[in-house]
């Protein structure tokens, strides 16, 4: 349920800014009809439409008190929290998250070092033992630097701030 | 018959046959194990084959895409777990054959009705898609326009649930792939001052996303360790005995998942029920269906693989991918510099013929694999997903993305993939996304520059009868899906009619 609001909403959102967006641009009426804008318009109220009959079935099927309770459990402050449902949706969360602080993390710290902490702290959230943590979050991380350096010879981004190839001068 | 002897010795270079022998090995492997699916491997794959030649690459994803379509009935017939989505059927009687004690015969059908239907299939890409894209040369803008509207219709309209979701998925779709330069006045369009946004959304890193990324967070879900039975594989050359007797069976099935494999968004999983019911409603032992028949594993798995030579022939033909699996060997295409469709047949005739011996050996390679790894296979599927989580998590973020060196394209990657994550949980499905990623500019060139031609108005693509044919099929299906969606949801409201 949560899911299918929150794509209504970005449907609902991308297609009334891209609305918005079609009237700056420039049509040349008499060799282009329609322009660039005809396209994006007639997507747009086919998205529309198709949204504001998924909202209203929504609506007719929704419970808010469920719906409260559910966010309230994801949240943890309520009892039924540590449900497997609940405990999964909050991995995912987090995991989703750190995918977003990762290409950040690449950045700044360089390529190995941001994949090793990336790996360590998925396998610490699996609750894996320090020896396999740092096993495999360092094993990953060079076997593919290696394969993008070494093998393809692609240019593996260097960190900002730090960068441990070349620290190691591989 | 120069250009077949030219790919033959291109596919039996030791190199090359020793790398199309370990992508049908791995894409085994792959396909056994449960949440890796061959669209997985494939989107992982593709950015390490950058520095590869065009037919070394496609010698080893067309490998892996074989491979892993039968892999995925190791587990689904041993453990009552499906590799890969295509699969589920062959649980049905696969698994009660392997409590029956029959797991070697079990096994030993599916080897080899995936084998020969692969190569039923393979016999329709070769012969079909000559013939198809000499007619395809002749297509002008309004056909271009209404094939793609046909391929974007029926896959929202059949891939998903639901005929409205599947619209709001082909619209945002639609709408993303018009962000960056316009194609036929060029200029910046829905970029909102973004530099980065100018150069649209990169096809490879978004539809990797979608579906590499987009698993990875499915698999974190229940990354725990598959429970296994512990039974021994034994009497698979028993299916000696077995397969003389299933050849109808086997052909039928075949002709099914080719013919399904060729509608854009269907799929594996649409080609094996299709043909489990064919042969359910054809069989003298119908009675013995769901409770471990021979029959049904082999209608399945000859389905199942027949599928992948059925989706390459839009693909190699009009460049329309047939499922999940084309859909990402078209952004290995466009990496290799080809472009996909008929212009394939003109300037690429040889990698033509590559990829159709590719698919031949590789179907050989099954059975070959098959008989004699499946024990192993068996053992490799073991694996707990905690450790391939990481694994597919990086590359599916970096591997796309690395070579063009900036972040933008990260994320992308990671940006699809939280769509796609929940677009999946919520019924919208992401084969229409990125089916309109893909379609969606070809889509809107096809009709501005056709309404641009002197004379033309909206008349002109129902004048035409290719294009014609396409806007009532699309029409058609539209029909049936509308019809579709009112029965299911009055079925929906008459049990709460019932109660009140």
């Amino acid at each position: 349920m949560f899911t299918s609001w929150l794509v209504c909403v970005i449907a609902v959102a991308l297609s009334v800014t891209f609305l918005i967006e079609s009237f700056s641009l420039q049509t040349m009426v008499g060799s282009d009809p329609g322009g660039p804008a005809l396209f994006p318009r007639i997507v747009i109220a086919i998205t529309l439409l198709a949204t504001a009959v998924t909202v209203v079935r929504l609506v007719r099927t929704s419970n808010l008190r469920l719906g409260v309770e559910t966010a309230a459990r994801f949240m943890g402050v309520a009892a039924g929290s540590g449900d497997e449902r609940f405990r999964s949706m909050r991995r995912v969360t987090f995991v989703m998250l750190l995918s977003l602080v990762y290409p950040w993390a690449m950045l700044k710290i360089g390529f190995i070092l941001g994949t090793a902490l990336f790996v360590a702290i998925l396998m610490q959230m699996f609750r894996q033992g320090l020896v396999v943590t740092a096993a495999m979050s360092f094993g990953v991380a060079f076997a593919i630097h290696y394969l993008f350096a070494g093998v393809l010879s692609v240019r593996v981004t260097p960190g900002e701030w730090f960068d441990l190839v070349r620290f190691l001068g591989i | 018959m120069d250009l077949i002897f030219q790919a033959l010795l291109i596919i039996l270079q030791p190199v090359n046959f020793g790398l199309l022998v370990i992508a049908v090995f791995s894409g085994i492997i792959i396909g056994a194990i449960p949440g890796l699916t061959s669209a997985v491997a494939i989107g992982l794959l593709i950015p390490f084959t950058f520095s590869f030649e065009a037919d070394r690459a496609f010698i080893i994803l067309l490998g892996i895409y074989v491979g892993s379509m039968y892999g995925g009935s190791i587990p689904a017939i041993l453990m009552n777990l499906p590799g890969t989505p295509g699969a589920a059927v062959t649980a049905m009687d696969g698994y009660p054959m392997t409590k029956q004690g029959h797991s070697g015969e079990a096994l030993g059908v599916s080897v080899f009705s995936s084998g020969v239907g692969g190569i039923i299939s393979c016999l329709f890409l070769i012969f079909l898609s000559l013939q198809l894209a000499r007619i395809a040369l002749e297509f002008g803008g309004p056909e271009y326009f209404a094939l793609c509207l046909f391929a974007i219709v029926i896959v929202f309209c059949l891939s998903g649930q639901s005929m409205i979701k599947g619209a709001i998925a082909a619209g945002l779709g639609l709408l993303i792939a018009t962000v960056g330069i316009d194609t036929i006045t060029p200029y910046p369009r829905f970029t909102f001052e973004v530099t980065e946004l100018m150069i649209g959304m990169p096809m490879v890193p978004a539809t990797i996303g979608l579906f590499c990324v987009a698993e990875a967070f499915r698999m974190i879900e229940a990354p725990g360790r598959i429970a296994s039975e512990n039974r021994a594989i034994s009497g698979l050359l028993a299916v000696s005995r077995t397969i003389p007797r299933l050849w109808r069976t086997l052909l039928q099935s075949g002709l099914i998942g080719t013919f399904i494999g060729i509608l854009p968004g269907t799929g594996a999983t649409v080609g094996s029920y299709m043909a489990y019911n064919a042969a359910r409603a054809t069989s003298r032992r119908s009675e013995k269906f769901g409770e471990g028949a021979a029959e049904a594993v082999c209608a399945s798995e000859s389905a199942n693989n027949a599928v992948a030579g059925g989706a390459l022939i839009p693909l190699m033909t009009l460049g329309i991918p047939g499922d999940i699996n084309t859909l990402l060997l078209i952004g290995a295409m466009l990496i290799h510099g080809l472009i996909p469709g008929p212009t394939l047949f003109t300037e690429n005739l040889v990698l033509v013929y590559v990829i159709f011996g590719t698919m031949v050996f590789s179907n050989l390679l099954i059975i070959v694999l098959g008989l004699t790894m499946t024990k192993w296979v068996a053992r490799i599927a073991h694996v707990e997903k905690k450790y391939l989580i990481p694994l597919v998590l990086v590359v599916a973020i970096t591997g796309p993305a690395i070579s063009y060196g900036h972040i933008y394209y990260f994320w992308v990657a990671i940006g699809f993939g939280l769509l796609g994550y929940f677009c999946e949980k919520g019924g919208f499905p992401p084969l229409a996304i990125a089916m309109s990623l893909i379609l969606g500019p070809i889509l809107e060139y096809n009709l501005r520059s056709s309404m641009m031609l002197p004379d033309a108005s909206f008349l002109m693509f129902l004048q035409r009868p290719i294009s014609a044919l396409f806007l009532v099929l699309t029409l058609g299906v539209i029909i049936y899906s509308i019809r579709r969606e009112i029965r299911r949801w009055r079925t929906r409201r008459l049990p709460k009619e019932a109660e009140a």
